[in-house]
């Protein structure tokens, strides 16, 4: 029931209720049968516009019409609902009038489909035109083909359909137009971006610089035709064309046609290398086959349009790669040689037949030695070194055939002689007691000394070579001790012979039973004592014979007397025992005596020698004297053997003592000189040198000639440092400092003077050899001597070229002369500044570090001081103004490193201390308002506390760079790094070559997001320098597309001009998202390494490149910045070995 | 390979640093004093009160509290009841939103809101209250009667209820009675 009317003022007036007072109530219901005449029309014209709507979805074009509709429709069902009571009807009727209107607007299009249909295309095709990559290209037609097509549209809304197909005309010529040029002119963009990756990639390598940049404006001017108004597109592209037609045609020629330089040259060295090759394979196969992919990769490179691929293959990978072959054949050829020499050496053993067994053992040797002298070892010096040292051996092994052979030669014969000795009549009637087992000792002793068991076996197959030790045998001591076996067996069988005789006229004597034959037989006993008489022998022999004339006289008178022939029988045969007796002492004693005659002179030869003074060999001959003595007590006692030990004990040391006369003799003459050299010094030099001699004097005295001569050599060697001081000073550089350099070099070796420890370079010996104390010197040298001086040691020392830069004043000016000759001399205002002879000075010290590694590193054959200051100039007071220069370089090609700068200039610093400054993209430093630059933290907090440097004082840069740049010798000489690369205990490190694709993948993939794929050219053409813009893409992705190509600008500028690896915010800025911080290290060179790797470090620089990073730690090692525990202290340590 | 050792290392590097940055402060700034008492009030006058009137006041307070609660709750539900029947009604000639209703319908709650519970709180305190203490509790009560005659005198709901067509109710005849015997009661 409705309200009263008092109810709803009070609902109404006191509780604020509003009425609702529509056709429709709360639940959109119509709910007024009086106004249904009016809704009735209304709803009928909606009816008829939803279905025309419908219709008017199914035209092209229409759908503006079908929103408009939508539109008005949606506001004309608000306004009825909205309709009130109070004016309700008038309301629905002009919103019914409203839905006829739109009925009759829809009508119209409906009944133009076909115009809607063409202006619908046309939008479509402006639409995609606005789009389009070149739609900044095109404007003029996009502008003009909107302003009519909007016009279009707008007249047909009118109703003016003829004036609107008019509009539509215009419009549709110049979408057409628009859509062809955008076509053409990307095409044109096609071909300019490849001219401008080719250009790029050109720059630099053009001898007259001119021509390229002829191609540039060519490219330029070909450009420019495809622009508009001219818009000449074929021009364009053929114009562009023509440039890289031209250019690849130089490229083809220089980097297809033409063989790269040093290839020729490398292909000579590998034909010489197959000549030594058994299977035809050489060391620098794999080189050249890589440099035959590298070429290949040029020519596909080339003719497939990549031309950065082709530029940095050609101009860096390939140089780089002939350069390392080129180095690696030649060591290997210089291995070669002295291969061929030990195989020579080695077969020479076939002349000794019984040796050809040990030429097993030495081939095998060789092969060891190859094994130095490969790709993996790189240690070509080493294996050089370990051949000379098998001819060595085979020269030993020679000589000890020869020794051994006449050794055994001797011996069979003497043992031949022996077994007939044993055989003789007069051995088996024991006439030999004394010389057979003399003989049989000599013998023993002999095969004692030498070890050698089975004579025939060294006869027939030659010593054993396999341990050497036969080498160490004393076959001198042994030969000499089968020769007096051998003249003892000749005197045995002389002894023997005689004894023939003796023998004969024993056995005549028992059967002499006549006086005639008794007479006969003393007759023929008296003539072979008159033979015995004649000798010199002893008393005791002597006696006999005077006690044999007796007997004899004795037998023949019983003879003569009848009835005493029994007597005269036993007397004759007591006769001929008495000669026998007789005849044996005289052969002992006259063997004996020889002997010693001989003993005797030399003894005496000795005692009376005068150089040197007897004196110093009475150890020697009081030893032999006194066996001597001996000697003849027992030869006067008939103890034979006991004599004849001594006096072969005595000639033994009669033997050692004529040596030592000899190295006596030699060692005082040089022992002299170097005293008479001394006396001219003071001290401490004298002092020094004087201790010396002392040593080697005292060394001699004990016959210990090996150190005695090494001391003295160090005596000299600090001496002839006196000398060569002295020239120093005096600026002579001529054959005398020559010898007397030659003489510090030879002064090495010896327990005495220990080798540094490998791993505490900065020990020093126990007592300083030659090449030390010639260090020492140098470093002494006063800044005044002539810097030709250090120059000409160095080469001594270290056998490499130093040269020197030099300042001169040449037309008014002050130029820096890095090529100034050893001998230039500077003005003397100027030669305070250059610092020339400190430098040099300084350059050998740092060279001296390292001598292992500096000196004769086929890497490292000349050092280069040049760049001494910077940015000179002359005030108008008279003044020079000038910066420092630091900083160095290595050239492998050139065996070449180079420092700038003066010693004392700049400090490199460490730990906390290292700090980089803050970079403009530019390259150039940022300022502070005070014009200062401004620190930035060069590494990150270290990963843990050993790689943290030893201590944070500061080193000299000049000296870091030196050991830095000789560390660059010592890398390419064992290609390190390279062997290395991409491992995490040697920084991980990857050298891209010209796979600079992998860099710009990750690149893109960092700041492109979506676009990362077609940003990834961009990326590489931005890396060889060519000119490009970003890629063009729609409107909507290009403001995406041209921030990703800021982010990859600010990437590249960081990476090519700031020096990344001296700021740790850059780097980390350029690390992509794995983790690899990219880089240019060096012009074209491209790198990566993991950021992680940067809480390692020592110095920021290390994280330029894989050189780099072997560099500074090498320096660090070796000038005391690594803590006992780093790392990198394992690997440098054993660099040496 | 050309490796050039970049001399990069920069050497002239000033060790002056940056200006300190200062932290005004401007001392002379006062933001008032918080914490300070309220001036006394007056002290109370008039006639004693007895305890029982007081206690007959509170009573009748409340009672007359729950009475037009009730009364008004009758009254809000009859609304409700009628609006629905007026919506369903084809010929009633508007209609009205029963959020709109049930909106306005708790307007009739203001009297309540003006007739608080004030004044039995302050009859508590001066119940509880001794001397001079239940005296002051005393005048408030008297001072917050005034005021809700004035509000009764005034207020157009307390006007117009009794005349709502939807229902009968003697509010403000029970709050003038009320409020006449509390008056002489205080």
């Amino acid at each position: 029931m409705a309200l009263t009317a008092l109810q709803r003022n009070f609902l109404v007036d006191n509780l604020g209720v509003t009425p609702n007072r529509g056709f429709f109530d709360v639940v959109d219901k119509f709910r007024d049968s009086r106004l249904e005449g009016s809704v009735d029309n209304y709803l009928q014209h909606e009816d008829g516009v939803l279905k025309q709507v419908e219709e008017l979805r199914k035209i092209p074009g229409a759908e503006p019409f079908v929103l408009n509709i939508e539109r008005a429709m949606s506001d004309v069902q608000k306004s009825v609902k909205n309709a009130r009571r109070d004016g309700g009807k008038d309301a629905i009727d002009a919103e019914a009038k409203k839905v006829e209107d739109l009925k009759a607007m829809a009508k119209q299009v409906i009944d133009n489909k076909t115009f809607y249909g063409d202006l619908d295309t046309a939008e479509k095709a402006l639409k995609a035109l606005k789009e389009d990559p070149q739609r900044a290209h095109v404007k003029p037609e996009i502008d003009s083909a909107e302003k009519d097509l909007l016009a279009a549209r707008k007249l047909a809304g009118e109703g003016k359909f003829n004036e609107a197909r008019g509009k539509l005309g215009t419009a549709n010529p110049a979408l057409t137009e628009g859509k062809r040029c955008a076509t053409e002119y990307a095409a044109v963009m096609v071909v300019k971006a490849s001219a401008a990756r080719m250009l790029g990639s050109m720059k630099g390598q053009y001898g007259d610089e001119n021509d390229w940049t002829n191609l540039s404006n060519d490219i330029d001017v070909a450009s420019a035709k495809a622009q508009t108004p001219t818009r000449d597109y074929n021009a364009a592209k053929n114009d562009l064309q023509v440039a890289i037609d031209e250019m690849k045609a130089d490229m083809t020629n220089w980097w297809v046609t033409s063989d790269p330089d040093g290839l020729a040259d490398l292909q000579l060295k590998q034909a010489t290398l197959q000549s030594k090759s058994k299977d035809g394979k050489t060391i620098v196969d794999a080189n050249l086959q890589k440099i035959g992919g590298i070429r290949a990769k040029i020519s596909d490179a080339v003719n497939a349009g990549k031309w950065p691929v082709a530029m940095l293959a050609a101009t860096q990978e390939l140089p780089e790669e002939i350069v390392a072959a080129t180095k690696l054949a030649n060591r290997r050829i210089e291995y070669d040689k002295q291969r061929e020499t030990t195989v020579g050496d080695i077969s020479k053993l076939k002349d000794m037949k019984e040796l050809m067994g040990q030429m097993f053992s030495m081939n095998k040797l060789v092969e060891k030695a190859d094994e130095l002298a490969d790709r993996k070892a790189m240690r070509f010096e080493d294996g050089i070194a370990a051949l000379q040292e098998v001819s060595n051996t085979v020269t030993v092994l020679g000589k000890v055939y020869v020794d051994t052979k006449a050794y055994a030669e001797a011996r069979l014969k003497a043992e031949d002689g022996l077994e007939y000795l044993q055989k003789r009549p007069a051995a088996r009637a024991g006439m030999l007691e004394d010389q057979i087992p003399y003989i049989e000792k000599l013998m023993a002793e002999a095969q004692k000394a030498t070890g050698v068991m089975d004579l025939k076996k060294v006869v027939t197959t030659g010593p054993d070579m396999e341990d050497r030790r036969m080498a160490q045998v004393n076959w001198g001591q042994a030969r000499a001790t089968i020769d007096e076996a051998l003249k003892a067996i000749e005197g045995a069988t002389k002894l023997a012979d005689t004894m023939k005789d003796s023998t004969e006229i024993a056995g005549r004597a028992g059967a002499a039973d006549s006086q005639q034959k008794i007479e006969k037989l003393a007759a023929d006993m008296r003539s072979q004592a008159q033979t015995v008489k004649g000798k010199r022998f002893g008393d005791k022999a002597n006696d006999l014979l005077t006690k044999l004339g007796g007997t004899l006289d004795e037998a023949v008178r019983n003879a003569q007397t009848q009835g005493r022939m029994a007597t005269a029988q036993e007397l004759i045969q007591s006769a001929a025992s008495l000669l026998l007796g007789a005849q044996t002492i005289q052969s002992q004693y006259e063997h004996f005596a020889t002997q010693k005659d001989l003993a005797d002179g030399r003894q005496k030869a000795l005692t009376d020698s005068t150089q040197p003074p007897a004196e110093t060999l009475k150890p020697k001959t009081d030893e032999s004297a006194k066996l001597l003595k001996t000697a003849q007590e027992k030869a006067d006692a008939f103890e034979w053997q006991a004599a004849n030990d001594s006096l072969r004990a005595a000639l033994g040391i009669i033997a050692e003592a004529e040596e030592a006369k000899e190295r006596r003799k030699t060692f005082d003459t040089d022992a002299a000189l170097a005293e008479s050299d001394r006396d001219s010094l003071t001290d401490p030099l004298k002092s020094e040198v004087t201790k010396m001699i002392d040593k080697a004097k005292e060394s001699a005295k004990a016959f210990d000639f090996v150190h005695a001569t090494r001391f003295l050599a160090n005596a000299t060697a600090r001496l002839a440092g006196d000398k060569v001081r002295k020239k120093a000073i005096a600026g002579q550089v001529d054959n005398d400092l020559e010898t007397q350099l030659q003489k510090m070099m030879d002064a090495v070796g010896g327990e005495e003077n220990y080798a540094k420890s490998t791993d505490n370079p900065s020990g020093k010996r126990t007592i300083p050899n030659g090449p030390d104390l010639l260090d020492e010197l140098v470093k002494n040298l006063p800044d005044t001597v002539h810097p030709k001086v250090i120059i000409a040691i160095a080469k001594k020392r270290f056998n490499i070229k130093l040269s020197l830069s030099a300042l001169s004043w040449q037309g008014g000016t002050i130029v820096d002369d890095k090529d100034a000759s050893a001998g230039a001399i500077e003005p003397q205002n100027l030669k305070d500044e250059s610092k020339r002879i400190q430098s040099a000075k300084k350059i050998y010290e740092m060279l001296a570090l390292t001598p292992e590694q500096s000196k004769d590193n086929p890497s490292l054959k000349k050092v280069m001081r040049e760049n001494v200051l910077e940015n000179i100039k002359l005030g108008s007071g008279g003044g020079v103004s000038y910066n420092f220069a630091s900083g160095g370089y290595y050239q492998g090609s050139e065996n070449l490193t180079s420092v700038s700068g003066r010693p004392g200039d700049t400090p490199q610093k460490f730990g906390s201390k290292l700090k980089g400054y803050q970079k403009n993209r530019d390259g150039s430093f940022v300022l502070d308002g005070s014009g200062d630059m401004i620190e930035v933290e060069m590494l990150p907090a270290m990963a843990s506390p050993e790689y943290a440097p030893a201590n944070e004082n500061d080193v000299d840069y000049f000296d870091f760079a030196n050991v830095h740049e000789t560390g660059h010798a010592v890398d390419d000489r064992m290609g390190f790094m390279k062997a290395r690369e991409e491992q995490a205990a040697f920084g991980g490190w990857i050298t891209h070559g010209s796979d600079i694709a992998k860099i710009a993948k990750q690149v893109a993939a960092k700041y492109g997001g979506d676009h990362a794929d077609i940003l990834e050219q961009y990326v590489s053409d931005m890396m060889i320098g060519a000119k490009v813009d970003p890629p063009a893409v729609g409107p909507k992705e290009q403001p995406a597309v041209n921030t990703a190509c800021e982010d990859i600008k600010e990437w590249f500028d960081i990476a090519t001009k700031c020096s990344p690896w001296w700021d740790q915010g850059n780097s980390v800025k350029i690390a992509m998202n794995d983790g690899r911080v990219y880089q240019e290290a060096y012009p074209g060179t491209w790198v990566s390494y993991p950021l992680s790797e940067r809480t390692k470090g020592i110095t920021g620089y290390q994280f330029r490149a894989p050189g780099e990073w072997f560099c500074e730690l090498y320096a660090s090692y070796h000038l005391g910045k690594l803590k006992p525990n780093h790392p990198a202290r394992r690997w440098l340590s054993s660099l040496s070995l | 390979m050309s490796q050039t050792l970049e001399s990069g290392q920069p050497r002239q590097v000033s060790g002056k640093p940056a200006a300190a940055k200062i932290s005004w402060v401007n001392k002379n700034l006062r933001v008032g004093f918080p914490g300070m008492p309220p001036p006394p009030p007056p002290m109370p006058t008039g006639r004693p009160i007895t305890y029982a009137g007081m206690q007959k006041s509170r009573l009748a307070w409340d009672a007359l509290r729950k009475s037009l609660q009730s009364q008004l709750q009758e009254l809000e539900a009859t609304i409700v009841q009628a609006v629905e029947a007026n919506n369903q009604d084809q010929k009633a000639e508007e209609t009205f939103d029963p959020k709109d209703v049930s909106a306005g319908t708790k307007k009739l709650y203001t009297i309540l809101d003006g007739l608080d519970q004030r004044l039995i709180d302050t009859l508590d305190k001066a119940l509880n209250a001794e001397g001079p203490e239940r005296s002051k509790h005393q005048q408030a009560a008297k001072g917050l009667i005034e005021e809700y005659r004035t509000f009764v005198a005034s207020d157009p709901m307390v006007a117009a209820v009794d005349n709502n067509g939807f229902t009968r109710t003697r509010i403000r005849p029970t709050v003038d009675q009320t409020l006449k015997v509390l008056s002489e009661s205080l």
